[in-house]
């Protein structure tokens, strides 16, 4: 176990579930929420270490979650990797706006998305290392 | 008319005239003509209206009607038939009024000679018919423009009005013709574009050929309309003008949102399922759901690699319909092109399992090109795996770059099956897929080769191939090589672009290392890469809470970390908090006085509109308190004498070199006048004038409205005098002041304003 908790917001409960079990089998804690209301609201509750966060959402929109996210003290610093199928780069651009870390592509690969998660852990702590 | 004798209606009252005339065209050798003499206009109408004559001699005084009417009359009456006047020696004046108003000639009765007559018969006999032909191409050239689908705008190139439009201008923009004819060119388009305009149009007239753009204009009901402009300038009778067709391009714009949202939906409901078959899948063969058989895995890798190649299916289709619509863009970036195919190369490790041997022949001096470089990693992927596909086992595939003065070649080499000639000029076009021949090669979408083209070619580059049956093919494509100025332009062109579609505000922060070249010698070479691409880079981001596309470092030609902030956070605080933190990262690592940066900061559209005058004003106005700290003007107000002369040691000593000091509030305006300080330090109980007067004067005057001020008071600020003025709280220190407050007060308000 490495400990690290990180909240999967995601309305598509097959790949929930799916990223749910991937991460726990990599030794994460993991929060799943299927809808952005939620996700704020475990966010706040979880203290996760990082948010998985898709951008297509039932209620309110992945962007409108993590700026939410970043107004509030709480959960401002929490790094946040966008899920999302679409492809386009104004729609990235938004994404990077809103304050995510980076995103990742639908369908993804499993080791690229540990990837991403690992070394967005690695730069969140070093960056933090630096300020104290 | 060389052989028949030329048609003449002499309108002549007077006989001896007439006679005269008669005599000299009959004596004249080279001519052969046929005269009707009439002496009236009335007569000359009525035969006119029943004869064909080639022209007409018409004196100027006839009973019926005299001087510039009866030509006018005539004129009138037939307007095909070339007139000459015919005039006495006193009123030459008349006949020049006639000509002005359409005669060929006039003749002065007297003093003509058979030769000057005939010339003049024959001449006007000439000039009309190309006169007449002239009008007749005109009147085409009219049609042409009156009919036309798209609206044509021309404009006076020297003062930019409208000199004319057709019915089409009208419709578009919904303003009257006659209205539109004498507007400003810029006029019709959005008013808060209007500089870009005028400087396009400048652009267009300096550059004198045809240009084609993609603008907006505003119709009378406040519509945006886009429109393609094609426009030429010409020279017209000395007068340079500016034509412009206008197409209204909101239906294809229409069409081409549909399509792409059409693809991007189809797209979007296509990766959500294959995303849990393929996370499924990939559990599977992870053992994550329990161990699986020797089939089962061979069986789920099949899976697999369909899954891998339907996605791929997918992001070229997205590609292809993005290139089609001319809506593909890049992510530009410095990239070192060395290193970028160094990285693809593996990837091919086992790939297909053939024995083939893959090589590079790339220079030792690394490449460094401003490109997208997940656009050129797929064009130089889908190269070696085609490559890859249409060679057998022992063959060898070459990757070479070469470093050439405008621009770098990349070339793939194989030692494959080769491209029949005929079909090398295809292999480009979209869902062509050319057998060649007798080979192992595996069919895939038929996209990779345009979506290649098409990517090389927004970066401004050339693709081709070259091939022979039996030997291999090489494929070979282009980078143009950008000047750093260019680049940087280009950079931040896209971001305003971006901006301008959003219509949102975007700040540009640019940190530019003071003195490169020797910062490049005091630190070594990798330190350097390591300490400005790694930690500053990091640094920037963390700042900017954003990913790395909005951050352009470059340390080409030795100038300048170049970032980028956008809208939703103030620049200023942004670049404060940018600052602080690159600032504290050097003295930790003891850098701060190797390494030396100066900010600037310039705001999308509140400022300047075009990423030239962006990169100049944020390089000439710095934020930096570490090195123009010696230009920054201050000023301390105050009566005390011995306070002032205090204040000016402790800015000295802190560097500020450019001090001015006053001794009451009247002198500080005066001075202020001549000289605008950068930051005023202000006392408020002075003679003459006191502090709140001068504040309120600063404050009112739009010239000094923006100077930072700072109060400087040794006793309580009477607040509601202030926010009387309703200024924004300008900061108030007592005396005796606490020299690390006031500086960072200076520092903060210097930092603010610039």
């Amino acid at each position: 176990m490495n400990g690290k908790k990180i909240l999967v917001i995601d309305d598509e409960d097959h790949i929930l579930n799916m990223i749910k079990n991937r991460l726990k089998a990599n030794g994460y804690e993991v929060i799943a929420v299927s809808n952005g209301l939620d996700g704020l609201e475990a966010a706040k509750t979880g203290s996760p270490d990082l948010i998985i966060l898709d951008v297509m959402l039932p209620d309110i929109n992945g962007k409108e979650v993590c700026l939410r996210l970043k107004e509030h003290e709480s959960t401002a610093k929490i790094p946040v990797i966008f899920l999302t199928a679409k492809d386009s780069i104004e729609e990235k651009m938004e994404e990077y706006d809103c304050g995510g870390e980076c995103h990742i592509t639908k369908p993804f690969d499993a080791n690229e998305l540990l990837e991403k998660i690992k070394r967005t852990l690695e730069d969140i702590r070093e960056f933090e290392q630096r300020e104290e | 008319m060389d052989n028949k004798p030329i048609q003449i209606l002499l309108v002549e009252d007077s006989n001896l005239d007439a006679r005269i005339l008669r005599k000299l065209l009959t004596d004249a050798k080279n001519i052969e003509v046929n005269i009707t003499h009439v002496i009236s206009l009335k007569e000359a109408i009525e035969i006119l209206k029943n004869n064909n004559f080639d022209i007409v001699l018409l004196d100027f005084v006839l009973p019926d009607a005299s001087g510039i009417e009866a030509f006018i009359w005539l004129y009138a009456q037939s307007p095909e038939i070339p007139i000459i006047v015919l005039t006495g020696l006193d009123d030459e004046q008349l006949a020049v009024k006639a000509i002005r108003k359409g005669a060929q000639d006039y003749l002065v009765k007297g003093s003509v000679d058979s030769n000057h007559l005939v010339h003049s018969i024959q001449y006007s006999i000439e000039r009309h018919r190309l006169e007449i032909a002239l009008k007749e191409s005109e009147k085409k050239y009219c049609r042409i423009i009156e009919t036309a689908n798209d609206a044509i705008i021309t404009a006076d190139a020297e003062t930019g009005f409208i000199i004319d439009a057709n019915r089409k201008a009208e419709e578009l923009l919904g303003i009257p013709l006659d209205n539109i004819i004498g507007m400003h060119h810029t006029g019709i388009h959005p008013k808060e574009e209007e500089l870009f305009y005028k400087k396009l149009f400048l652009e267009q007239v300096g550059k004198g050929h045809s240009v084609v753009t993609n603008l907006n204009v505003v119709h009378s009901d406040a519509r945006l309309i886009p429109v393609e402009i094609s426009s030429s300038v010409s020279d017209v009778q000395g007068r340079m003008i500016v034509q412009g067709i206008y197409r209204d391009i909101t239906e294809r714009k229409r069409v081409d949102k549909l399509k792409d949202e059409f693809v991007s939906a189809v797209s979007h409901e296509l990766r959500t399922p294959l995303t849990s078959i393929r996370e499924g899948v990939s559990q599977f063969l992870d053992g994550l759901l329990g161990d699986t058989t020797e089939e089962q895995t061979q069986f789920l890798n099949i899976i697999l690699e369909d899954i891998d190649r339907l996605q791929q299916i997918i992001d070229e289709l997205l590609d292809i319909s993005k290139i089609e619509s001319g809506r593909l863009e890049l992510k530009k970036e410095m990239v070192n092109l060395t290193e970028l195919i160094l990285r693809i190369l593996p990837r091919f490790n086992g790939f297909l399992k053939k024995e083939i041997n893959l090589r590079n022949e790339l220079p030792e001096k690394n490449i460094k090109l401003f490109l997208d470089p997940g656009k050129i990693t797929q064009v130089i992927t889908n190269l070696i795996s085609n490559a890859y596909k249409f060679t057998y086992d022992g063959g060898v595939i070459t990757v070479k770059a070469i470093d050439g003065e405008l621009n770098v070649t990349i070339s793939i080499n194989d030692t494959g099956v080769g491209i029949n000639k005929n079909d090398l000029p295809k292999i480009f076009d979209k869902f062509v897929q050319v057998n060649r021949t007798d080979g192992p090669g595996i069919k895939g979408t038929g996209l990779g080769l345009p979506i290649s083209k098409g990517f090389v070619e927004k970066h401004g580059g050339h693709i081709w191939a070259e091939s022979e049956v039996g030997k291999g093919t090489t494929f070979f494509f282009t980078i143009p090589k950008l000047p750093e100025q260019v680049i940087l332009e280009e950079y931040l062109r896209n971001k305003i672009n971006i901006a301008a579609s959003k219509e949102t505000k975007m700040v540009f922060i640019l940190a530019q290392i003071i003195e490169f070249e020797k910062v490049q010698e005091k630190i070594e070479k990798e330190r350097l890469h390591s300490v400005i691409f790694h930690d500053i880079k990091n640094i920037v981001q963390k700042s900017l809470y954003r990913s790395s596309d909005d951050t352009v470092l470059s340390l080409h030609d030795g100038i300048s970390v170049f970032l980028i902030g956008s809208d939703k956070q103030g620049g200023q605080t942004v670049t404060k908090r940018m600052k602080k933190a690159v600032d504290d990262y050097l003295e930790n690592n003891n850098l701060q006085d190797i390494i030396k940066l100066k900010w600037g900061i310039s705001i999308y559209p509140d400022e300047e509109k075009y990423a030239s005058d962006i990169i100049e004003k944020a390089k000439s106005e710095t934020i930096s308190t570490d090195l123009d700290i010696s230009k920054i003007g201050i000023m301390v107000v105050d009566d005390e004498k011995f306070l002032t002369e205090l204040m000016k040691m402790k800015l000295q000593s802190k560097g500020y070199a450019n001090i001015t000091l006053a001794e009451d509030g009247q002198k500080a305006l005066d001075i202020i006048k001549e000289k605008t300080p950068d930051l005023i330090l202000l006392d408020m109980n002075m003679p003459v004038m006191n502090g709140y007067e001068v504040i309120g004067r600063l404050k009112t005057d739009p010239l000094t409205a923006d100077i930072p001020v700072i109060i400087l008071s040794g006793f309580p600020v009477d607040s509601e005098k202030l926010d009387a003025f309703e200024f924004e709280s300008i900061p108030v220190l007592s005396k005796p002041v606490d020299d690390s407050l006031l500086f960072e007060s200076i520092n903060r308000l210097l930092v603010e304003n610039a």
